[in-house]
C-alpha cells in the first residue's frame, strides 16, 4: 500500500467526522504535491502501525481553527472561551483518534492496523531523511484543516 | 445506579457524560477515571454497576482493564466506547466479556440501545 491510499482513507474519515460530531454542513478535499503546508500549524498526530510500515496521521490547523474544532466537538459556542491549550489539544486528539479509527476500518480488508496514542504539536514540521510525507487540505465549512500522513518502512530484524 | 467512565481524554469524558444525560440516563451517578489503572483503583473504593471504557489508553488499556476485572472475579457490566470498530476488535471485546461496544462518534440513540437494557 502506498501513502496515498492512507491519505485518501484519512480524507474520507475526516469528512465523516466533520459532518457528524463536528456538525459541518460542507466539506471538500484537495491534495496535490504542489500544496505547501503552512509553517504555523498546531495539531495532533496518532501513530499507526501496519505490516512493514510505521505511519503517523496528523490533523493540523491554525491555532484558532484548532480551538474552533474543539468547541464544535464539545458543543461549546464559538464565542465562548475554551480553557487552555491542553483542552484544545485534548479535544483535537479525540478528533484525530476518530479519524484514525475510520482509517483503520476503511483499510481493514487490505491490512491490519494498530492505533497508538496521540501526540500534540505546535510549530513548523521538519521532515528528516528516510521518512515520506504527503498531505492535503480539507475544507470544513469556512475552515481549512490539513491532513498529513508520514511513514517509514520498518526494517525486519 | 453507578457508572464509571474511563477515558484518557477529558473532552471525551465530558462528552460521554453529556450523552448519558441526552440519552435519559442523567439520574445515575457518574464517576471518572483516566486510564485502566485508575479505574482499578476506583473499583476498590466504590463498585460501579456499569463501566464505560475507552480502548486505547496509556498506563493500562481498556482491554487490559477488562481482563484484570475478569481475572479478579469482579462481576460488573463492562462496555467499550471506542473508535475501534473492526470486526476483529468487536470479536476480541466480546470474547473478553464485554457486554457492548459503542463506536465513536456516537449518538444518544447508541447509548440508549446499549445501556437501556442495563440501566432500566
Amino acid at each position: 500500500m502506498n501513502l496515498n491510499e492512507w491519505l485518501d482513507a484519512a480524507a474520507a474519515s475526516a469528512k465523516e467526522i466533520a459532518r457528524g460530531p463536528l456538525g459541518a454542513t460542507t466539506t471538500s478535499w484537495s491534495s496535490s504535491p504542489a500544496m505547501v503546508l503552512p509553517d504555523d500549524l498546531c495539531g495532533v498526530y496518532i501513530p499507526l502501525s501496519s505490516d512493514g510500515l510505521a505511519l503517523q496521521i496528523g490533523v493540523l490547523a491554525e491555532r484558532a481553527t484548532c480551538a474552533k474544532l474543539a468547541k464544535s466537538l464539545l458543543g461549546i459556542g464559538h464565542d465562548e472561551p475554551l480553557g487552555s491549550d491542553e483542552d484544545v489539544f485534548d479535544a483535537l486528539g479525540e478528533i484525530t483518534n476518530m479519524v484514525a479509527g475510520g482509517v483503520k476500518v476503511r483499510l481493514a480488508e487490505k491490512t491490519k492496523v494498530t492505533v497508538g496514542l496521540p501526540l500534540a504539536m505546535k510549530g513548523k514540521l521538519i521532515q528528516l531523511g528516510g521518512s515520506l510525507s504527503i498531505h492535503g487540505s480539507i475544507r470544513i465549512d469556512d475552515s481549512s484543516v490539513w491532513l498529513v500522513v508520514t511513514g517509514t518502512v520498518r526494517r525486519k530484524a | 445506579m453507578k457508572i464509571l467512565v474511563v477515558d484518557d481524554s477529558k473532552a471525551m469524558r465530558m462528552i460521554v457524560r453529556r450523552t448519558l444525560r441526552q440519552a435519559g440516563f442523567g439520574d445515575h451517578a457518574v464517576t471518572e477515571a483516566s486510564n485502566g489503572r485508575e479505574a482499578l483503583d476506583a473499583l476498590r473504593q466504590s463498585m460501579p454497576d456499569v463501566i464505560l471504557s475507552d480502548w486505547n489508553m496509556p498506563e493500562m488499556s481498556g482491554i487490559e482493564l477488562l481482563d484484570s476485572i475478569k481475572a479478579a472475579g469482579i462481576a460488573v457490566k463492562f462496555g467499550f466506547v471506542t473508535t475501534e470498530r473492526t470486526a476483529e476488535m468487536r470479536l476480541r471485546a466480546s470474547d473478553a466479556g464485554a457486554t457492548f461496544l459503542i463506536v465513536k462518534p456516537f449518538t444518544p440513540e447508541d447509548f440508549k440501545d446499549a445501556l437501556g437494557p442495563i440501566l432500566r
